[in-house]
């Protein structure tokens, strides 16, 4: 589904360059679940980034589902991320001023989807996550793992067909990490989605169907 | 969730920024509204005035200032009238008493008018045509007693044909009240030449006189004689008139659009200004929804909602406070209540200003609201969700 070929992202700036991933070949089969562990500033986020089409790499290429996403317009970028793949940020990146349910609705209503369809579905999706009884909370109404959990719904809206999640469980405490990690599983056998995930979390990579580990911007196995 | 919901949202969440926002728009569109409704109502008038007397010739004393074909003071013997007729290419010289008061009544002391007419009254239809005349009533046949009333002073004193006023200290009837469009006419008073003579002490003194010419006399030419005739007066033709008075209306109007474009410029940096902040503290959001997939027309059409939103509901309030400052200044400037303002608002603040003022607040809002477009949707998404705020 996913595969990458000498893949390469460098910052540049007035006085050096950092090769924040370096010449990554990544091969992904559809429906599968792979970790990818490593240090802080090991280029993970960046290498997820350009998986999910967020960046563009300095050299080489993603091919998604085989098509070479350097050959895509942007517009035809944005319509594989809103359709195809659903992001975990490390941050949550919640809109403030919406509700839990809104937040999840978000997708769908970029997508077109019809208002009653949407709250229909997005409810679904929170009370499959446990928070049924949170629709109507802001954010900032929201404990850590509660947002964990929203971006996750938020992440399923548009049923896609990837999904990539940053750090999952880097800020919550291990018995929230654990129902993270549970809800992430079942998700992937349920829907049969292919799960990229980059994380330092060992208990995450004990679970993944495969472990890549990722220092100073390379891959290994 | 409808995605133009969120801008609500967006502007609900910085409300004191979003409030002073709207009424930074209002002040400006009620400050264009005043303005505009005060100096159309000034053109509106000076172009009606020329809609009286034309292809006749005015005769007015040397020097006067003339608005159209009416003088402001200067005063003429009325015997000029036979001096007049007396010139072979002139028809008929119709003497006139044009008093002009901006605030009703407060030179001459008499009945609360802002224009007070004395004229023949077997001249009346001759001189203004029957589509200002539109009379409720009869026409003043009793020259020592009889009056005609525009509607707006019939309005505001209760007056119909048949009612009792006081002129100067003397009781007058009033044959008719005049219906018709004119403004001016609304404001006026109209009776012979003798009773104003008498009442405002004019005695055997008039401040202008209209010349009707006869068929293929040439207006020009006629002008230069009486004027070379009759020393201490000036003979106006039309064109001379329009001469006189565009160069105002032109610079009312200049000031009119300079006012309009001033005011509007600085409600689209106050817009421009305001949705640069929010789109820049926003930036972690749009880069949320970039990187989820949203379309650049997606975005596009939220911050335009946004922006058109406080265009709506500024520029509403706008018109809300200018149609109060127009009323409220009009009355001011012509002792008028401001109940009959309100009466005739659509006179004094035209549908088309409004609309005109609506239409330009919500462009203007747009428009400020592309420049915010373009910074979010050159934002670097991933840098940005990196970014520790």
């Amino acid at each position: 589904m996913i595969k990458t070929v000498d893949l390469t992202k460098i910052y540049r700036t007035c006085s050096s360059a950092i090769v924040a991933v370096n010449h990554v070949n990544l091969r992904v089969r559809r429906g599968s679940f792979i970790s990818i562990i490593g240090p802080s500033g090991a280029g993970k986020t960046t290498l997820l980034n350009l998986i999910g089409l967020i960046d563009k790499p300095t050299y080489g290429k993603v091919f998604f589902n085989g098509v070479d996403t350097s050959l895509l317009s942007e517009k035809e970028r944005r319509e594989t991320r809103l359709l195809k793949i659903g992001f975990i940020f490390q941050t949550f990146n919640l809109l403030p001023q919406l509700t839990a349910l809104e937040n999840v609705e978000l997708p769908m209503a970029l997508m077109g989807v019809h208002p009653r369809e949407q709250r229909e579905r997005a409810l679904k999706l929170l009370e499959a996550v446990g928070l049924g009884d949170r629709g109507d909370h802001l954010p900032r109404r929201l404990s850590v793992g509660e947002m964990r959990r929203v971006t996750i719904a938020r992440a399923l809206a548009n049923n896609p067909q990837l999904i990539i999640a940053d750090e999952p469980t880097g800020d919550l405490d291990p018995e929230t990490g654990s129902k993270i990690i549970d809800l992430l599983c079942f998700i992937h056998r349920e829907r049969k989605t292919t799960l990229i995930v980059a994380t330092h979390d060992e208990k995450v990579a004990r679970v993944a169907e495969k472990t890549y580990r990722m220092y100073e911007g390379k891959l290994e196995t | 969730m409808r995605i133009s919901a969120i801008c609500l949202k967006n502007l609900k969440r910085r409300r004191l920024r979003t409030i002073l926002c709207i009424c930074g728009i209002a002040f400006s569109i009620a400050f264009l509204v005043g303005v505009s409704a005060t100096t159309l109502r000034v053109m509106a008038i000076v172009r009606e005035m020329n809609f009286f007397f034309e292809d006749e010739i005015i005769v007015v004393a040397r020097n006067t200032l003339v608005i159209q074909g009416f003088p402001i003071g200067g005063t003429i013997p009325e015997k000029t009238v036979d001096e007049l007729e007396e010139i072979a290419e002139v028809e008929d010289a119709v003497p006139m008493l044009f008093i002009l008061e901006l605030r009703a009544g407060e030179v001459s002391g008499a009945f609360p008018a802002n224009v007070t007419i004395g004229l023949p009254l077997d001249k009346l239809l001759l001189l203004f045509p029957s589509v200002f005349l539109r009379i409720e009533g009869y026409l003043p046949s009793d020259q020592y007693k009889e009056v005609l009333v525009g509607r707006s002073i019939a309005d505001q004193h209760n007056l119909f044909a048949g009612s009792s006023i006081s002129f100067g200290g003397k009781n007058l009837t009033v044959a008719g009240v005049i219906r018709g469009p004119s403004i001016i006419l609304s404001r006026s008073i109209i009776m012979s030449l003798r009773l104003l003579q008498e009442l405002q002490r004019y005695e055997g003194q008039i401040n202008m006189v209209v010349v009707k010419l006869k068929p293929n006399a040439d207006v020009e030419e006629v002008a230069d004689k009486i004027e070379r005739r009759i020393n201490y007066v000036m003979a106006l033709t039309e064109s001379e008139r329009n001469e006189l008075t565009y160069p105002i209306l032109e610079e009312l109007s200049f000031w009119n659009y300079g006012t309009k474009i001033f005011m509007l410029i600085i409600s689209g940096m106050l817009v421009a200004t305001v949705e640069i902040m929010n789109v820049s503290e926003s930036r972690r959001d749009f880069a949320t929804l970039i990187a989820i997939g949203a379309p650049e027309t997606s975005i596009f059409k939220m911050i335009l909602a946004e922006t058109s939103l406080l265009g709506v509901l500024g520029g509403s309030l706008g018109l809300l406070f200018g149609g109060v400052a127009a009323v409220f200044f009009a009355s001011i400037y012509t002792d008028i209540p401001a109940i009959f303002f309100i009466q005739d608002f659509f006179n004094l603040v035209p549908p088309r200003l409004i609309a005109e003022a609506l239409a330009l607040a919500i462009l203007i809002c747009i428009l400020s609201g592309i420049v915010p477009t373009f910074f979010v949707l050159r934002t670097n998404i991933s840098e940005t969700l990196r970014a520790e705020y």
